[in-house]
């Protein structure tokens, strides 16, 4: 260990080497690639790959999959198939398109890939030809009972509202209702919402269809589609949302499949899954990334090339060191206390799923349930495995409850526990715990607000856009990172809190 | 700001960053850690380099051994039960007089033998140690304290803290329990430090909290008056530690007992900065010293005490001081 390796120059020559080799990256990429360092102001590009996944039987397989079109709000700049060995077409209809894989036999698992990049234009207003469609003829087929809770149903709602639009979203409101009527209960235990709503409104002459859309989130992996419901009154389609019961169009959603034809037809193989994976790239950083591989035949580091899940996988990763940089920061420079080195980070990234505030709330609830629970755990002496897995689990039930709760009083925000990372948070609420006793609750609150402004800084540094664009774009980032902190590692100057601490001590004796 | 930090750096004040890399990682090799970590080493460790230490009764290293722990401290008028991996004083229990078996606490609260069999268990078990790892209770004589401290301590022992780098004896300290800190001994529970002059180990300032003080908060004792007895003895059997462990930078906890002197209580690999505060001075400039090889080497404990009586307590500040 203390052999030359360890000598101060060559530490020294190493960090030097990282920071410099790091700015060369950059600038060889921003100079001679034209990568852009800031993230431009031009429109956003979405990549979306739609991964069909299915097990071949080994007869003869088609797959036809709904495509999505220019619609308001987004444009299909680019749009490609893989899948090697299948026959491709995109079949168009006055309806709509569709993607056809064809092969003569195939066996086993199966992936086959989609890949649409979309282009956010923000013209509102636009129509598109998504207006032309057609609204839903056909109806479900209710049995008696069914049909008189319909028809009350119906009554109920026309009893409240105007026009066809109101009626729809009173209707909206009564199939969301957390407290639903007996008549709502029945047709809801029986049919998909969606399809419900279609089928309740047609009843009532009012024309609807049920449409599938994708919610564009940067960095999600593993989406699904999800049915909405667009109702057409007043001469134009209106979206409903037959989960939360929202009115109007999400600006981010895509209208995938608008139409009630299956999204996904898979002939020759079972067990068909289709999910998305999504990423975003302002349009010029795109440009030039794929002139460089048009151009050069070859990437410095081929990221671009791997699929979207993989890509999205790496710019979460590639911001990890972002949060550990902030870390490192303020406990070796600032001082600050946190409970447990990197769990500020994994918060942080907790809190890109969840978003800040909905996050810090979650936290201090489960924190702070967890705790009330564990001091009963510390009254029947457990020993220490025994006593986090018990935790492990309350913070399960915890978080369910939670669930649950938000849900039934309507706070959509606070749904999202699950995101935090569980194991996490149980030996959190065991060192809290464990700090509460032996140091009392000052200091517990000390490093709880520690621990979450480190993490909120760090949220903050990882949502930046600039920085979002840096990390993405330039490897080299990593390199000068990682020599900055190999540097903050070797400061032995004082943190501030110490300035403060030992303040007495600087008076002139 | 930036005034405050040359001020604290002209009075050589140290700040933990430079302790961890400095002090703790250079001088401190990672494999000697479990020496003081663990309680029951230390205290062999202590018997072979003739380094007093409160009399070790029995050890209990199984749950079965529990039953036996009554043949063991019943002849005794008075002991402790300490785990011997614990931390912040936690898990210890103090039996001051066995009557009728029951055992008496300081505080005059009685334990059954099921109560204090119960407490050893725990110990065994884990509850009290670092990282809940099993461990072995330790069961040694009482200190008694002596009586020239009784009106300095308010529950609990006082002990004195010494900072020893390389052998040498650099800083003291003596903390006091406190109503505050509940009996225990640690300043950021509320303890109080007095800072102690390394020549005669007589009291300098006092603070709670980092804030002077000059009274005890509990007793009401003028801390002024405060004298450690047998200082020499005591400054030689810290200066031993470090021969006993080859830890560089090594804080020494030691009581004083009013039968046996000067006892070694427990090392500890990264003793803190409060020191500082009560002593009113910087670490650095005394390190810095030894550090510069301007100490004469190859003295034995005794005379790197001594040293420390007579050289190390008169340095002031840094020796490379800022006008």
């Amino acid at each position: 260990m203390n052999g030359l390796l360890a000598s101060r120059p060559i530490f020294l020559a190493l960090v030097l080497a990282l920071f410099v080799g790091g700015l060369a990256q950059i600038a060889y990429r921003h100079l001679s690639l034209g990568v852009p360092l800031l993230p431009s102001a031009n429109r956003d590009v979405w990549y979306v790959d739609a991964k069909v996944e299915f097990r071949a039987t080994g007869e003869p397989v088609t797959v036809s999959l709904a495509l999505p079109e220019t619609q308001t709000g987004f444009t299909v700049l680019r749009e490609n198939l893989v899948s090697p060995g299948y026959g491709l077409s995109i079949v168009t209809t006055p309806e709509n398109r569709r993607a056809e894989w064809t092969i003569a036999q195939a066996r086993g698992d199966q992936e086959l890939y989609y890949k649409v990049q979309l282009a956010n234009d923000n013209r509102l207003g636009d129509v598109g030809p998504i207006s032309a469609m057609t609204a839903e003829t056909q109806s479900l087929l209710l049995n008696d009972a069914e049909a008189t809770a319909a028809d009350q149903v119906l009554a109920d709602v026309r009893a409240r509202s105007t026009d066809s639009l109101s009626f729809a979203r009173q209707l909206t409101l009564q199939l969301t209702s957390n407290d639903p009527n007996q008549s709502i209960e029945l047709l809801r235990s029986q049919y998909d919402t969606s399809e419900l709503m279609v089928a309740l409104l047609a009843r009532a002459g009012v024309s609807s269809r049920v449409v599938y859309g994708l919610l564009l989130e940067d960095g999600r992996r593993r989406q699904r589609l999800k049915p909405y419901v667009h109702v057409y009154a007043n001469a134009q389609w209106t979206l409903f949302d037959v989960r939360t019961g929202l009115e109007g169009r999400d600006p981010q959603l895509v209208l995938w499949a608008p139409s009630a034809e299956s999204t996904l037809d898979v002939v020759g193989g079972r067990d068909s899954d289709l999910t998305f994976s999504i990423l975003r790239q302002e349009e010029n950083a795109l440009g030039s990334v794929l002139t460089q591989i048009e151009d050069l035949g070859f990437d410095d580091f081929s990221i671009y090339q791997l699929p979207l899940e993989e890509q999205a996988l790496l710019k979460g990763m590639f911001l990890i060191p972002i949060g550990a940089m902030v870390v490192v920061f303020m406990r070796i420079i600032v001082g600050l206390r946190t409970s447990g080195t990197f769990m500020p980070v994994l918060l942080a990234i907790a809190f890109t799923q969840t978003d800040l505030i909905p996050g810090l709330i979650s936290f201090v609830v489960i924190v702070g349930a967890g705790l009330f629970v564990r001091s009963y755990l510390s009254e029947i002496n457990l020993l220490l495995v025994a006593r986090i897995s018990a935790t492990l689990i309350v913070v399960i039930g915890l978080m369910i409850l939670f669930t649950l709760l938000s849900a039934s009083i309507g706070l959509d925000a606070l749904r999202n526990f699950a995101f935090f990372p569980l194991v996490i948070m149980s030996w959190t609420i065991e060192r809290m715990s464990v700090l509460w006793e032996e140091e009392g609750p000052r200091e517990v609150f000390l490093q709880t607000t520690g621990s979450l402004f480190v993490a909120v800084l760090a949220y903050l540094a990882m949502t930046m856009p600039f920085v979002r664009h840096m990390s993405f774009n330039f490897l080299g980032l990593q390199l000068v990172m990682l020599s900055l902190i190999l540097v903050m590692g070797q400061y032995t100057g004082y943190r501030l809190v110490e300035v403060v601490r030992f303040k007495s001590l600087a008076g002139n004796e | 700001m930036f005034q405050l930090i040359r001020q604290l750096k002209a009075h050589g004040v140290m700040g933990l960053n430079q302790r961890n890399v400095h002090y703790i990682g250079k001088y401190n090799a990672r494999h000697l850690y479990p020496l003081v970590d663990d309680k029951l080493r230390t205290k062999l460790l202590a018997h072979d380099f003739h380094v007093r230490v409160p009399g070790l009764i029995g050890t209990l290293n199984y749950q079965h051994d529990v039953k036996s722990m009554a043949a063991l401290v019943d002849g005794q008028s008075s002991f402790v039960l300490k785990p011997s991996r614990g931390s912040g004083g936690r898990g210890i229990m103090v039996i001051e007089r066995i009557e009728d078996g029951v055992y008496y606490k300081p505080n005059g609260a009685g334990v059954t033998r099921e109560g204090l069999q119960r407490h050893a268990s725990n110990i065994l078990g884990g509850l009290f140690s670092l990282g809940g790892h099993t461990d072995v209770v330790i069961i040694e004589d009482r200190v008694i304290s002596d009586p020239s401290f009784a009106h300095y301590s308010y529950e609990g022992i006082p002990d004195i803290r010494v900072i020893v780098f390389q052998g040498f004896p650099v800083m003291a300290m003596m903390r006091l329990a406190t109503h505050e800190s509940d009996g225990k001994a640690n300043l950021h529970q509320g303890a109080c430090g007095v800072g102690l002059n390394l020549s005669h180990g007589r009291a300098l300032t006092g603070v709670q909290h980092n804030r002077t003080i000059t009274k005890h908060p509990d007793t009401h004792a003028n801390l002024a008056d405060l004298q450690v007895k047998a200082w020499p003895l005591l400054m030689a059997l810290a200066a031993r530690c470090y021969d006993m462990t080859k830890l560089g930078y090594l804080g020494v906890d030691i009581v004083l007992d009013a039968e046996h002197g000067p006892l070694l209580l427990e090392l500890n690999a990264r003793p803190g900065l409060s020191i500082q505060i009560a002593n009113k001075v910087g670490l650095a400039g005394r390190l810095e010293h030894i550090e510069q090889g301007r100490a004469p080497k190859g003295l034995s404990a005794e005379e790197r005490a001594e040293y420390a009586m007579t050289t190390l307590a008169t340095l002031s500040h840094r020796t490379k001081d800022a006008a």
